[in-house]
């Protein structure tokens, strides 16, 4: 009998099992990880590691930095970048051609305009001169004259993905990384994480998505939009109109791969929403929309 | 099973309702925890109406607590998202002051994280 309580009560005091958290401030976000079930020896290692994982693919990405690999890309063609520079470009390449040119990440010369007139909001940017290209490549060569990328839609997910990974090839299974609105989850001691989703209107969760093993990812939140003259504008441009994209208010994957995620996030919030519905049948993953007359709408499988 | 057992499970049992208590006690509890990047500057009692000061990156935080909520009402950044964002009250809410890198978190118990 005795036994049996002292085992009890130590499953009792097991239950507040070591968890460590980490903030990082790379990629215009705060990032925040956390570990279960580790020493505070191993944690402080793999802190180390994600550390230079998040800056090396800032500096390697970074479009308003003239430093950063991308930056050296955009101002000559030529320059000879990094295998993980050509990768991420080359998936960004595949998806303008299976969204038909909606996530376009030659845009970058757009993108810089509405970056800068939410510097300074003074007037509405001119819009006239500015022309979208496409990105040609063939095998791993760009082909075109000049580049203007900017990676900021699929960078995040691709990273945390890549720490995921990472955790996991060093026996870490357990943990919870949140960058920015990209979270990726790994086994949770409990069975699940409730995810919470933050309304873009009053930063409330209006959804709690349970899973482990899972990302979840929200593209146009509530701390992405800004004012103009009463008009409020999003970071996400659209390459057809040249705007900040206004099908909906917030749109959130929730999928396996949190690169996948980030990816379809942006692809569905430049889609109307009955489109991005069909659209990401093909995909394993699931879908919630916050419309402009704030309802909210699910993907056929979400239960 | 002897009265020593019984003793045993009456000491186990309070333990257990004790620190039961203890979970539910802080749920409800009104605390804002805040950060300078990793490090926990204070915790503030959201019951209590008082102005706060912190360092932050670019200097001054002002962090201002009123009728159990808490906001950000000066500090120095290129678009004062965090001042505009205005009184945060229910646990899982927090206000990020990026360039500051000052966190304000509302202890959540039933939301391990959020997506916004």
């Amino acid at each position: 009998m005795k036994k049996v309580l002292l085992i009890f009560l130590l499953l009792l005091t097991g239950c507040s099992k070591q968890e460590y958290s980490k903030n990082l401030f790379y990629m215009d976000t705060i990032i925040n990880i956390k570990l279960y079930n580790v020493s505070e020896t191993k944690a402080n290692e793999v802190f180390d590691y994600l550390d230079k994982l998040y800056q090396k693919y800032e500096e390697l990405t970074d479009f308003y930095d003239p430093n950063s690999e991308l930056s050296k890309l955009n101002d000559d063609v030529n320059y000879e970048i990094s295998n993980e520079l050509l990768e991420l470009i080359k998936i960004g390449y595949e998806w303008d051609i299976k969204t038909d040119g909606l996530l376009n990440i030659n845009i970058g010369n757009l993108t810089k305009i509405w970056h800068d007139f939410r510097e300074n909001p003074v007037s509405l940017p001119n819009l006239d001169d500015v022309k979208i290209e496409h990105l040609k490549m063939e095998d791993d060569k760009i082909l075109n004259d000049k580049v203007n990328i900017d990676l900021g839609s699929i960078v995040k997910g691709y990273v945390t993905e890549k720490a995921g990974n990472y955790l996991e090839s060093v026996g870490i299974d357990y943990y919870l990384i949140n960058a920015g609105g990209n979270v990726k989850a790994g086994k949770s001691n409990k069975g699940y994480y409730n995810i919470g989703i933050a309304s873009p209107i009053s930063n409330e969760t209006f959804e709690i998505v349970k899973g482990e093993n899972i990302s979840v990812v929200t593209s146009g939140g509530y701390e992405r939009f800004y004012e103009y003259n009463g008009v409020m504008y999003h970071h996400i441009i659209d390459p057809n109109t040249l705007y900040p994209a206004n099908n909906m208010k917030s749109v959130t994957v929730i999928g396996k791969d949190s690169g996948l995620c980030d990816i379809l996030s942006t692809t569905l919030f430049l889609m109307d929403i009955d489109k991005g519905k069909e659209f990401i049948k093909d995909y394993d993953v699931k879908a919630i929309w916050f419309t402009n007359d704030d309802q909210i709408i699910k993907s056929d499988n979400y239960e | 099973m002897n009265k020593n057992d019984i003793k045993l499970i009456v000491i186990v049992l309070m333990v257990i309702i004790i620190l039961f208590s203890f979970s539910l006690f802080r749920k409800k509890a009104n605390i804002a925890n805040v950060y300078f990047e990793n490090e926990l500057l204070l915790e503030i009692d959201l019951s209590v109406d008082k102005t706060y000061e912190v360092d932050g990156e670019n200097g001054k935080v002002v962090i201002e607590v009123l009728n159990n909520q808490i906001r950000v009402v000066e500090e120095n950044s290129p678009y004062h998202l965090c001042s505009k964002q205005g009184f945060i009250s229910k646990s899982g809410e927090s206000i990020v002051c990026l360039p500051n890198k000052i966190i304000i978190e509302l202890p959540n118990n039933e939301l391990d994280t959020e997506v916004s």
